[in-house]
């Protein structure tokens, strides 16, 4: 007996064909009431939605100048180098100094343990083991005014801490840094560089517009043409500067005799993993990792490539999961499902019972064509038995729920009765058939659905009913012979 | 796949007005300070930590078999406290499950065998693979999939997440039936 509901499971028996030939569930799918089309995320263009940029631990939205001054990285929330989770804040709490010819206990290097201390988590405040024993302070002595608190940072996961690298506990979140990286000033020095090139490029090309302004324009080759930069002096110094490093990088770096002498010490290497998580670093051993302010999240604005209308617009507070504009096809498509898993037969027809779902509140009209599929799709379907005719999906009665499921049955035609297993508001239960020609891979059956689409919307270009198809390939499961 | 329907013997599972089936082998500590919102299945040998502090479920939840619920512990300046624990709407929790979070959203699926631990926040529209252990302390973010040991993202989940959950939890109650005599 399955304890959980079957429709959430991986496992997809259903699956639509998108224009771009991706096979994916109806979740996945976009449907542009402009074009009047499906799309999958493979043929919607995404942008990042500046205004819901958000940090996925502490939930503090970011403006998007901000994050980008930031790269993109929360300024308070830090991830383990370690085990990637986001570390957790303790902080110990140190008594007020008893005299100002005292300093106050140092606690560089991670000797705050050894001086009288509390330590907490965050808000919070709670003894560790390891440091309970070694207190005698009163709860009373350390709310006292002059007492400070000192913060460092904690894995909940595999109970790395900033204290294990020599990274001195900090009076503020805001002072843990980012690691300085050795080629930071020759970075800055070479951006400002740049900086100074492109605006006197500018300058010069404006002064040579201004020159040659009543002349015939200059080809666009002659842009292309970096003849004239050699000829700079601060170009060719640069050049030198490059070739000098050049020169001096033929010498082999040669290792260390401890590397071929020593035994190597697993447990104190990183891994590939956590090297790539620091590219600028990229420490090779445990002692050298550093916290990583956690990458900030944003949501995702999704765009018909045809028509550029927004098919998906996320909610400004990003902890609202409503969105201003939801396209989708969920809406309007009707949802198949297969009923059971059918018992199919090598070479002989099966019965596959189909469900059809109507998602929309007027009357949808179905019905089934053989699917027009190319030379790869006809390796993998097998001949299939399609219900003929037009089927009527009557509005679902938001109120049925509360309705006796007796009052809702509908009655049918006498050509419809062959195929049709069940039906009621909304629902309809029809046979399908396949004949399962291999028995080494499993049995998928293909038909286009053809439905009736009716704009809810007045501003829409074309109002009225039209018809809308979608190809869908059902996995009927393994065949036996 | 369509749901199955499951049948269940009407003697091991107590109906209560608002329409929450619980099973009788389910263990409800404190059950004063336990609130099933309604139409929640909780099946057989669930336990409810209503003892420690408050749970609060929301409607039209599936708890799976075995499943603990236990409202999280956090140390204090005068000792400790126990927090209410708070679950959404439409919420699914697969077997052998431990829940010790703060606030499990609306619309979320946890797998089964996961452990969600100590003051964890599970945005709403969020999915926590089987096998996964959610380390303390962590905040899951909406429309993620997290999976591993510790938890790690993995996928996102799409935009129509909450109707998703709504029909196959809808779908789930319709077809939890008791066993026709």
């Amino acid at each position: 007996m399955a304890s959980i509901p079957l429709a959430l499971e991986y496992k997809r028996y259903v699956l639509y064909l998108c224009r771009c030939s991706g096979l994916v569930g109806i979740e996945s799918l976009y449907f542009c009431r402009h074009c009047k089309l499906l799309r999958c995320m493979d043929c919607v263009s995404v942008q990042i939605d500046g205004t819901c940029i958000s940090c996925p631990s502490c939930n503090d939205s970011v403006p998007q100048t901000d994050a980008k001054a930031k790269k993109f990285r929360c300024t308070h929330c830090y991830q383990c180098p370690m085990c990637t989770t986001p570390l957790a804040t303790r902080f110990v709490q140190l008594p007020p100094p008893p005299g100002k010819s005292e300093s106050a206990p140092d606690t560089s290097s991670g000797k705050t343990d050894a001086s009288p201390t509390k330590e907490g988590t965050g808000e919070s405040t709670a003894l560790t083991p390891k440091t309970s024993k070694r207190l005698s302070l009163t709860p009373s002595s350390l709310k006292s005014p002059g007492s400070t608190k000192m913060y460092y940072l904690f894995c909940t996961s595999c109970h790395w801490t900033t204290r294990e690298v020599d990274i001195p506990d900090k009076r503020s979140l805001l002072d843990f840094k980012e690691k300085p990286h050795p080629f930071q000033d020759r970075y800055k020095a070479l951006l400002s560089y740049y900086k100074d090139l492109d605006l006197y490029e500018r300058v010069s090309s404006q002064n040579m517009s201004r020159q040659v302004s009543g002349r015939k324009p200059r080809p666009f080759s002659s842009l292309l043409d970096t003849s004239k930069y050699k000829k700079d002096p601060e170009v060719q110094r640069v050049v030198k500067q490059v070739q000098s490093v050049a020169l001096s990088a033929k010498d082999p770096v040669r290792l260390p005799d401890s590397y071929y002498t020593e035994p190597v010490d697993v447990s104190s290497l990183t891994t590939i993993q956590q090297k790539l998580l620091d590219p600028s670093h990229q420490p090779s051993h445990v002692k050298d990792l550093w916290p990583h302010p956690l990458p900030l999240i944003s949501r995702k604005t999704i765009r018909c490539r045809g028509c550029d209308h927004i098919l998906l617009k996320p909610d400004v507070n990003v902890n609202l999961v409503r969105f201003k504009i939801q396209h989708v096809a969920i809406q309007v498509v009707p949802r198949i499902r297969l009923i059971n898993v059918p018992k199919l037969t090598l070479g002989e027809p099966s019965l596959v019972p189909v469900s059809i779902t109507s998602p929309v509140s007027y009357s949808m009209t179905i019905s089934f064509n053989q699917l027009s599929s190319s030379k790869k799709l006809k390796e993998i379907l097998c001949p299939a038995v399609i219900p003929e005719g037009s089927f009527v999906l009557k509005s679902l009665d938001d109120t049925s729920d509360l309705l006796d499921d007796s009052s809702q049955s509908v009655s049918l035609g006498a050509d419809q009765s062959d195929y049709v297993l069940s039906s009621e508001p909304g629902r309809i239960v029809l046979k399908f058939g396949a004949i399962p020609s291999r028995e080494d891979i499993d049995a998928k059956i293909g038909f286009e659905v053809v439905f009736s689409y009716e704009p809810l919307i007045e501003a829409d270009r074309d109002p009225g009913v039209t018809e809308l198809t979608v190809p869908v390939i059902i996995n009927c499961g393994h065949s036996f012979a | 796949m369509e749901q199955q329907d499951i049948y269940y013997d009407s003697s091991e599972y107590i109906e209560t007005s608002s329409g929450n089936k619980v099973s009788r082998t389910c263990v409800l500590c404190g059950s004063q300070n336990i609130v099933l919102n309604g139409k929640t299945i909780a099946q057989s040998e669930c336990v409810f930590r209503g003892d420690l502090a408050n749970i609060n479920i929301g409607r039209q939840c599936v708890l799976g078999k075995k499943v603990i619920i236990s409202p999280p512990y956090k140390k204090l300046l005068s000792g400790g406290a126990f927090y209410p624990l708070q679950i959404g709407d439409n919420t699914i929790i697969g077997d052998n499950t431990i829940i010790n979070a703060t606030v499990i959203g609306h619309s979320v699926y946890i797998g089964r065998n996961c452990v969600i631990s100590r003051a964890v926040v599970l945005k709403d529209c969020c999915r926590i693979e089987d096998n996964t252990v959610v380390p303390p302390e962590t905040t899951v973010p909406s429309f993620t999939v997290y999976k591993g040991n510790p938890a790690r993202y993995v996928d996102d989940l799409p935009s129509c997440t909450q109707e998703v959950m709504m029909e196959a939890t809808k779908s789930f109650y319709q077809h939890f039936k008791p066993q026709k005599k």
